[in-house]
């Protein structure tokens, strides 16, 4: 009986010992304190982690990343406003970089960086700069939707034939950016008039992307609005004729055939860290450039990196007429967003 | 008195600070949110979803507990360990195994299925107790009077074991309301669910804050309804009842039913995860394991839970003396203060806590001592319990004895009290422990950047459909919590011996 | 030299007055038993004494220091010296029987002192024992000697051996008497036994319902109760309602004499032991034979239909359905109608 009690009170004393210490290093402010350098992304780990491992072997620094959807990341970051452990913002859509831009979070970025990319994927007032291109397209599965009904615009999916047959992924980045554009492009009544008839016509909400992607490979529903490169991921991950799911562009100049980027920026709160800026011009190298192309299947945005064999070249694709940095005004499309249920 | 106030400060921290953030849009703006046809929406979903799981958690879990309790049954121990074991799979786990598995379940019947299998043991193990405690005197005394076997399970059987049954299934229907991460996993839309969302993608913090309040409302509602009913319900047994040699009832022909149905959810409940994660883990691995990944997710989830059981045992301490020795009206208030745990959703706690840190002390947003103040006020409720519990088998005339002795009161504590509370307070610990490897949703808004948990780790990649990669994840996660699962087995059984 | 004074001291808990203006005085290196029905505040007495209780008004004293009670400051328990024998004697579970023992001891001084004490209390040897491993019996001498361990002044022993069996039970009273006794401490004795209080104590203080109703030697408690329900609660006997007249009163025994050569009206309490089987007196039919071995109590219903027992001797000479005469030694209590 004594012994076990002796050991007991050890594990007790053991376990006070280790409160104590997690009590002190909380002192020393955030836990990520010891990183060289902080990224706020939203983009997904399965699709970066190994580019920014690369980066950290490169330049043999530490860097701490918080994974995020974009929207959560850029509300998060102007929460924090200047406390903000962060030193990078790394969004998915232009859209949330913009609306970080706006609230003037962001430090100007050098000439040299901004010149290697065209002037339309990046900001006006150099605070951010697209690092990757990506175009918005429908995933249908051929065997539910015949070649013949396949839809021409996104307004089409609010017509009853559509009704229970269409995903969507509300709280992903590109999918807001898609939104706000055709705000900008349509109008905030037209856009809004679609959520709530999408709703109606009981479109269904995905966590993301790639789920739409999985749910339309396996004929679990007909169709879903998604970006392109995810179709190619999956392709090279388990072999084109192994994916049921096709891809298609909506007509041109369709607020459903957004061409977007990701995009990153140095925000005010890591402007004095040569890394943050070091970081960008990183992807921005060829070499993270070739890894977009090769691993994401996303559009290069530099001169001398080809794209993926087999995608229509970025300067073809139609979007809607807006430009990138147009797309700043995230709050009103999450506040439609929640307004029309979809949040 | 004092240290255990601490306690009641943790606890309500939180909510606190979920009013002020949620007031800030005033009246107008609670009203707005209200108004929404989607918070009815969502408030309907979540209500539907919770009365089916417990609904099904007392048709499925009072028959199953019959089974183990009272009739002869070839492998009682294994059949009685694979009706628990759900219990060891995190609901999310459940959610992730059942999606990525070749039915795809999803939605509110996968939601369903998912939830029950997770939470029937909530019903099953203390119907199972009631079962084994009743007096089968009054079993013996109704045949005797002439009902048959059908008729006397019916009318003195059941109705012995159906307090226990219930307080199960409000359990049931409490984990249902707090559950984020399998409705996740499955879309199905709840409350919690969409507090995560509008978290994550709104401006209007106030309207997550108040959609938070709402649920906090369904919650407390809740344990209000349960400790309503548990007060009416309360049976007492008369006279001791001489303790009978466990018979057991002959199946008969019912035999292969009763197999039948223990395999089934067997198999559900226990058999399918354990299939899944080894397919995934061993045999159908698409990429090979990134093993720094998995053990720096893995020293993560014990580092914190670690730490949040500490801490929360030193907070509990104060509190479960308090209660134990010192009853009485002021007692009662801290209780059911720091009981706050209790009736807080985890993404309930992790929003309020984010608010706090925002406002008061930035120092520690997004610090592991964030983390762990979260642990602390979700499962402060478990600690005291234990706590309290093996404080008061400590028989007081010990204080009274070492004090006339010389010993001062917390003298008295320390040198006999503690010592003999140590093993329950541990097991209170252990508990704990458990219990924050699993936590998801307020480890996800909380954490450090750069800090991954396996649980967190588990949802980054079911969420975007990486199930082979996440499945490592959750067969580590499993295993893990399997450890402190099995010392607190063995302390439970040892403490049991010793009652007997 | 430490007699304890307990003056004026009245506790309530709520509406619930536990002591009611208890006052009594115990001398130094005497017992004093506190007797009465459980409920009555003996209890609650010695837990004011020992400090675990507050007293609402009055004060306690030890020796020549006021432990509680106004015009002082409340001594806790630990600094009062006051060594403590519970119910059921309460071993530290956790700890060996020296674990125990020692505990009140600044540990230089254990080992010896603690192999002094168990000689004292006659367990030899039983240092490494665990309280499991102990009988009731020396649980309770264990219990003894912790509480003597740290050289108390005063000692309360709260019911320490109702969990005995009787034989037992006899056994250690007269052991703790003797110890008590060999360190000159003052001993304070909760019981609600009357025969353990009668037995073991110098001085026996009767409570009931939060009140000290008589404080007396055994031999004077027993022989004179204040009132009949302390007769009553002290000892067996069997009473009558009478109306006495210069020191007698006519019952269905007969004519009795009375103590107090009073009249009025009032009830006659006659002992079991006052009673005899005899050739002359009031006739009276026997019911039941209870026999005890070394004695028996004989029932016998008086022909009024009172029940009165009589104690005799063995052998028993009688059995139920016998007419017996029974006659009626020394006088009887008499207690006035109030």
């Amino acid at each position: 009986m004594r012994a076990p009690v002796r050991v007991v009170t050890g594990v007790v004393a053991a376990l006070a010992v280790a409160a104590s210490l997690a009590a002190c290093s909380s002192d020393d402010g955030d836990a990520s304190g010891d990183a060289d350098l902080v990224i706020y992304t939203g983009r997904s780990e399965e699709q970066v982690g190994d580019l920014i491992d690369r980066f950290e072997e490169d330049q043999d620094v530490t860097v701490d990343v918080r994974y995020g959807d974009t929207a959560e990341l850029a509300v998060q970051l102007l929460e924090e406003g200047d406390d903000s452990p962060a030193d990078l913002f790394w969004a998915q859509d232009a859209g949330a970089l913009s609306a970080v831009d706006e609230e003037g979070m962001f430090s100007t970025l050098p000439k040299g960086v901004l010149a290697k990319v065209p002037e339309e994927y990046q900001s006006r007032d150099g605070a951010w700069v697209g690092t990757s291109g990506r175009a918005r397209v429908f995933a249908y599965n051929p065997t539910l939707v015949p070649q013949s009904e396949l839809p021409e615009s996104v307004f089409d999916l609010t017509e009853p034939e559509w009704a229970n047959r269409v995903a969507i992924a509300p709280t992903n980045g590109s999918f807001q950016a898609f939104v706000t554009a055709m705000r900008e492009a349509e109008g905030d009544d037209v856009a809004e008039q679609w959520l709530t008839d999408m709703k109606a016509n009981g479109a269904v909400a995905y966590e993301s992307n790639v789920l739409i992607l999985d749910a339309v490979d396996a004929g679990e529903i007909d169709l879903g609005l998604i970006n392109h490169y995810y179709w190619y991921q999956k392709a090279a991950e388990v072999g084109e004729d192994q994916v049921t799911a096709e891809i298609d562009f909506f007509e041109p100049g369709d607020p459903g055939s957004l061409v977007n980027v990701a995009g990153a920026g140095v925000l005010t709160s890591g402007e004095d860290n040569p890394l943050a800026t070091e970081f960008v011009k990183f992807l921005l190298s060829p070499e993270s450039q070739e890894y977009f192309v090769e691993v994401d299947k996303e559009y290069p945005l530099i001169d001398g990196v080809a794209p993926q064999e087999g995608l229509p070249p970025l300067a073809e694709l139609q979007g809607p007429q807006v430009e990138l940095y147009e797309l700043a005004d995230l709050e009103g499309t999450l506040q439609m967003l929640t307004e029309t249920g979809w949040i | 008195m004092l240290p255990s106030l601490l306690a009641v400060l943790v606890a309500l921290l939180p909510v606190v600070y979920l009013f002020v953030r949620a007031s800030e849009a005033g009246p107008q703006g609670w009203l707005e949110v209200l108004a929404r046809p989607r918070t009815w929406e969502l408030v309907g979903n979540t209500l539907l979803l919770a009365v089916l799981v417990t609904a099904a958690t007392l048709i499925g879990g009072v028959p199953t507990a019959w089974l183990l309790a009272r009739a002869q049954l070839r492998g009682r121990a294994v059949w009685a360990a694979l009706m628990a074991l759900p219990l060891a799979v995190p609901s999310y786990v459940a959610a992730f195994v059942w999606v990525s598995g070749p039915l795809r379940l999803s939605g509110l019947f996968g939601a369903w299925m998912v939830l029950t299998l997770s939470t029937m043991p909530l019903v099953i193990l203390p119907t199972v107790a009631a079962f084994r405690r009743g007096d089968r005197g009054h079993e013996e005394v109704a045949r005797g009077l002439g009902l048959g076997p059908w008729r006397t399970a019916w009318r003195v059987t059941i109705p012995q074991a159906l307090p226990a049954a219930s307080a199960g299934a409000l359990l049931a229907f409490l984990y249902v309301l707090f559950d984020f991460g399998a409705v996740s996993i499955l879309r199905y839309e709840t409350l919690t669910r969409a507090v995560f969302a509008t978290y994550r993608a709104s401006f209007d913090r106030s309207a997550t804050a108040t959609l938070a309040l709402l649920l906090v409302v369904l919650t407390v509602a809740a344990v209000a309804a349960e400790q309503l009913l548990r007060g009416r319900a309360r049976k007492h047994r008369v006279g001791a009842g001489a303790p009978r040699p466990l018979g057991g009832v002959s199946l008969g022909r019912w035999a292969p039913v009763a197999y039948g149905w223990l395999s089934f959810v067997a198999v559900l409940g226990v058999g399918v995860p354990a299939a899944s994660l080894t397919y995934y883990t061993v045999i159908g691995r698409q990429r090979s394991v990134d093993f720094p990944e998995l053990l720096g997710a893995m020293s993560a989830t014990v580092w914190l839970s670690l730490l949040g059981a500490a801490v929360t045992v030193l907070l509990a301490i104060p509190v479960g003396v308090l209660l134990a020795r010192y009853p009485g009206r002021r007692a009662m208030v801290v209780e059911q203060l720091s009981y706050a745990g209790h009736a807080l959703p985890g993404i309930v706690v992790g929003l309020g806590l984010v608010f706090f840190a925002l406002t008061v002390a930035p120092g520690l947003y997004q610090t592991t001592a964030i983390v762990v103040l979260a642990y602390a006020v979700l499962f402060l409720p478990k600690a005291i319990g234990a706590t309290r519990t093996a404080v008061a088998s400590a028989p007081p005339v010990l204080d009274d004895v070492a004090r006339s002795l010389g010993r001062s009161s917390w003298g008295a504590i320390r040198s006999v009290t503690l010592p003999l509370a140590a093993p329950g307070v541990l097991a209170g610990g252990l508990l704990v422990l458990l219990t924050a490897m699993k936590e998801l949703p307020a480890t996800l808004i909380l954490r450090p950047t750069g800090v991954d948990t396996l649980a967190t780790e588990l949802w980054t990649r079911t969420t975007v459909g990486a199930y082979s990669a996440a499945a490592p994840f959750a067969a580590a996660l499993v295993i893990v919590a399997a450890i402190p699962a099995s010392w607190l087995a063995r302390a439970s059984d040892r403490v049991s011996e010793e009652e007997l | 030299m430490t007699d304890v004074v307990i003056e004026g001291v009245t506790k309530r808990f709520g509406a619930v007055v536990a002591l009611d203006d208890v006052t009594l005085a115990v001398p130094d290196g005497t017992l004093t038993a506190i007797l009465g029905p459980s409920g009555c505040g003996k209890t609650t007495l010695l837990r004011v004494v020992a400090g675990f209780e507050r007293p609402d008004s009055g004060r306690v004293r030890l020796g020549d220091r006021q432990v509680a009670g106004s015009g002082s400051a409340e001594v806790p328990p630990e600094r009062r010296r006051v060594g403590l024998v519970p119910q059921e004697s309460a071993l530290f579970p956790h700890l060996d029987v020296a674990g125990n023992v020692g505990f009140g001891l600044p540990r230089k001084q254990r080992q010896t002192r603690v192999r002094d004490l168990l000689e004292l209390v006659g367990l030899p040897g039983f240092e490494r024992r665990r309280p499991h491993e102990l009988s009731g019996g020396e649980q309770a001498r264990v219990a003894l000697a912790r509480a003597l361990a740290p050289k108390p002044e005063v000692v309360l022993l709260d019911e320490p051996f109702a969990a005995l069996d009787a034989a037992l039970r006899a056994e250690i009273r007269d052991d703790v008497r003797q110890v008590l006794q060999a360190t000159a401490a003052t001993g304070v004795l909760v019981t609600h036994d009357q025969e353990e209080a009668l037995s073991m104590a110098d001085h026996v203080a009767v409570m009931r319902r939060g009140r000290v109703i008589q404080m007396a030697t055994p031999v004077d408690v027993y022989g004179s109760p204040v009132d009949l329900e302390v007769a009553q609660f002290v000892g067996d006997g069997v009473s009558f309602a009478v109306v006495a007249r210069d020191g007698v009163a006519s019952t269905p025994l007969g004519e009795l004499r009375l103590r107090n050569g009073a009249s009025g009206p009032g009830v006659v309490l006659v002992r079991p032991e006052q009673l005899r089987l005899a050739a002359a007196g009031a006739t009276g039919e026997v019911s039941n034979v209870v026999f005890y071995g070394h004695d028996a109590v004989v029932q016998v219903v008086m022909p009024e239909g009172d029940m009165v027992s009589v104690r005799v001797t063995a052998p028993v000479e009688v059995q139920a359905g016998d007419v017996v005469r029974l006659s009626v030694t020394g006088a009887a209590h008499f207690y006035p109608k109030a």
